[in-house]
């Protein structure tokens, strides 16, 4: 088991957001976590990458508990995330924001920086060229020199999927990966999503609304509502059921 | 880029600028160089920190005090090198001075660094202020008179070692820039949250940019106390803190060549407005200085070089030579 989320909970003040989640992953799954808004999504990818530290329960990697480490230390593991609102680095280059992923992996020190010495040279080059692999995997390689901030958002988005990638995850959360983007381009991304799972071989477990990409790309859907799973399955499973179906779209008026 | 290429450099400007400072100006223009070379030091180290790191310090002026005492002391009390090898006492008082700055640095920083924004300016400054404070009561530097007889180089040489060190530092800075480590530095300005999502130890990202940047303040110190020969802790109010961080946004926040532009302007600017004062009869020198910090701020509010560096100018990728 990659990923295991045993009874966490968290809440701010008196508010509840997650109550008792749980939710597995094995090595290279793909998991959807669907939930109307509001249902603590979010907040569950805040917990799993260390943002936010849970009131109770527990969260493991490979079986190693993953309370009071920090996000950074958390990343460096092998869990890495894109944001809902895109966050990159909006004024470096977009090579450089696929490199600062890379910092962990980083080989030589301050001193060997201050030198430029031949350890320098190679580890640098060896860091550019592993980030222009990863633009030519996303056909980008036309935009290294590019700030990362001026380009359209569709793009920024798949920067923000190379970025995570860059830090070599073991599981990859992706939030909202399709929020903004239109339908021929929610296509490619789904393409995209599957052939990054085979090359990289990580575990992706994504937050979307669109149902399409969701049914389209998901093995299995993990279906949350006020801060708990309320069903998960298969896709054709979730599409039928009942609980679901109320939660997003309410409790017709005789049924009561 | 290359490093021994940089060196070169450096050594090769320190020494026109000593050679020609030495035979062509008198000791008034000479004092106006040493400050130059000081203040690049200072800014372009503060930058590190404002503009590339993202947080705000105010408290530079501390860092320099610190530098410029240990440095100071240790001259007056110790004989260091003797014989052939004497020429190098005061690079190593200036080391001294540095690593003074330093560990203060990461004492300061450890703890305040993880404040942000505004709270981080405050807590600089009280530092800078307690600094002060600390060594105008301090019998052992000599309270409010301070520290004289302060040994130091003149002339050639003095502008040699200045200017050695204003290379370094910017060089120093700007080959870190370049590695992963100044990535590091960006992308906590740019957004620390993704940061740290992304495996950056933000902490300790910002504390390592803190300490080198007041490891340079202590050398600018160190340089200032053998120029001047003499310290009192009136030299490091709030106000040079605040100089400096004129320096850098004048200069453009997150651009080296901008804190060196920046340092020679602000150093030089009130002086060249001197002859004004004998004409008028008033000292007008600080309205004009402030009205050009105030026009300046309205034209060009990211400062002259706006983040950018004399190699992605326009006019230098036109005029340089192809390398």
């Amino acid at each position: 088991m990659l990923l295991q989320v045993k009874q966490a909970s968290i809440q701010f003040g008196g508010l509840k957001v997650i109550e008792g989640l749980d939710l597995e992953l094995s090595q290279g799954e793909l998991v959807g976590l669907i939930g109307p808004n509001g249902a603590g999504k979010t907040t569950a990818f805040n917990l799993i990458s260390g943002i936010y530290r849970p009131t109770s329960g527990d969260i493991r990697l490979e079986g190693e508990s993953l309370l009071g480490l920090k996000a950074y230390e958390i990343a460096r593991r092998g869990v890495v995330r894109t944001f809902q609102n895109i966050r990159l680095f909006s004024t470096l280059s977009v090579v450089k924001n696929i490199q600062v992923s890379m910092h962990s992996f980083c080989s030589y020190g301050l001193s060997s920086a201050l030198f430029a010495t031949g350890q320098f040279r190679k580890a640098e080059q060896e860091s550019r060229q592993e980030a222009m692999r990863l633009l030519e995997f996303f056909s980008l390689e036309h935009l290294a020199e590019d700030e990362a901030g001026s380009l359209p958002y569709g793009v920024q988005r798949k920067i923000e999927i190379m970025r995570a990638l860059a830090g070599r995850p073991k599981l990859l959360l992706l939030d909202e990966p399709a929020a903004g983007l239109n339908h021929s381009e929610t296509v490619v991304l789904m393409e995209l999503i599957q052939k990054i799972r085979r090359e990289f071989n990580v575990a992706v477990l994504l937050i979307e609304h669109d149902m399409k990409l969701v049914m389209g790309i998901c093995e299995r859907i993990v279906v949350l509502d006020h801060g708990t799973v309320i069903a998960q399955g298969r896709p054709t499973e979730i599409q039928g059921n009942k609980k679901v179906i109320e939660a997003y779209l309410g409790v017709e008026e005789d049924a009561i | 880029m290359i490093s021994w290429r940089g060196w070169a450099i450096v050594v090769t400007v320190a020494l026109t600028f000593s050679g020609a400072g030495h035979l062509f100006l008198n000791a008034y223009l000479q004092q106006i160089l040493f400050y130059i070379g000081i203040n690049i030091i200072l800014a372009v180290s503060l930058n590190l920190v404002n503009g590339f790191c993202g947080q705000f310090s105010l408290g530079h002026a501390g860092f320099m005090a610190i530098g410029a005492y240990v440095s100071a002391l240790v001259s007056l009390n110790f004989t260091l090198l003797q014989g052939p090898l004497a020429f190098l006492n005061f690079p190593l008082f200036a080391l001294l001075g540095g690593l003074g700055g330093a560990i203060a640095g990461w004492a300061v920083g450890l703890p305040s660094l993880r404040l942000r924004g505004d709270y981080l300016a405050i807590v600089t400054l009280g530092f800078g202020e307690i600094i002060r404070v600390v060594l105008l009561n301090l019998e052992v530097v000599g309270g409010a008179r301070g520290l004289y007889g302060i040994p130091g180089d003149t002339g050639f040489v003095a502008c040699l070692h200045i200017y050695l060190w204003a290379g370094a530092t910017v060089l120093c800075i700007w080959q870190l820039l370049q590695s992963s480590y100044g990535r590091a530095f960006l992308s906590v300005r740019e957004d620390e949250v993704a940061a740290e999502c992304m495996g950056i130890n933000t902490t300790r990202t910002k504390v390592t940019a803190f300490v080198i940047s007041s490891f340079f303040a202590g050398v600018a110190g160190s340089l200032f106390a053998h120029t001047t020969n003499s310290l009192n802790p009136a030299s490091f109010q709030f106000v040079k803190s605040v100089d400096v961080v004129i320096m850098v946004v004048l200069g453009g926040s997150g651009s080296v060549t901008g804190s060196v532009v920046g340092a020679i302007l602000v150093t030089v600017l009130p002086e060249a407005l001197r002859p004004l004062q004998a004409w008028t009869g008033v000292d007008v020198r600080m309205v004009i200085y402030s009205l050009l910090l105030i026009l300046m701020m309205i034209l060009r509010p990211a400062g002259l070089f706006g983040g950018r560096e004399l190699s992605q100018l326009k006019w230098w990728r036109r005029n340089a030579p192809t390398s």
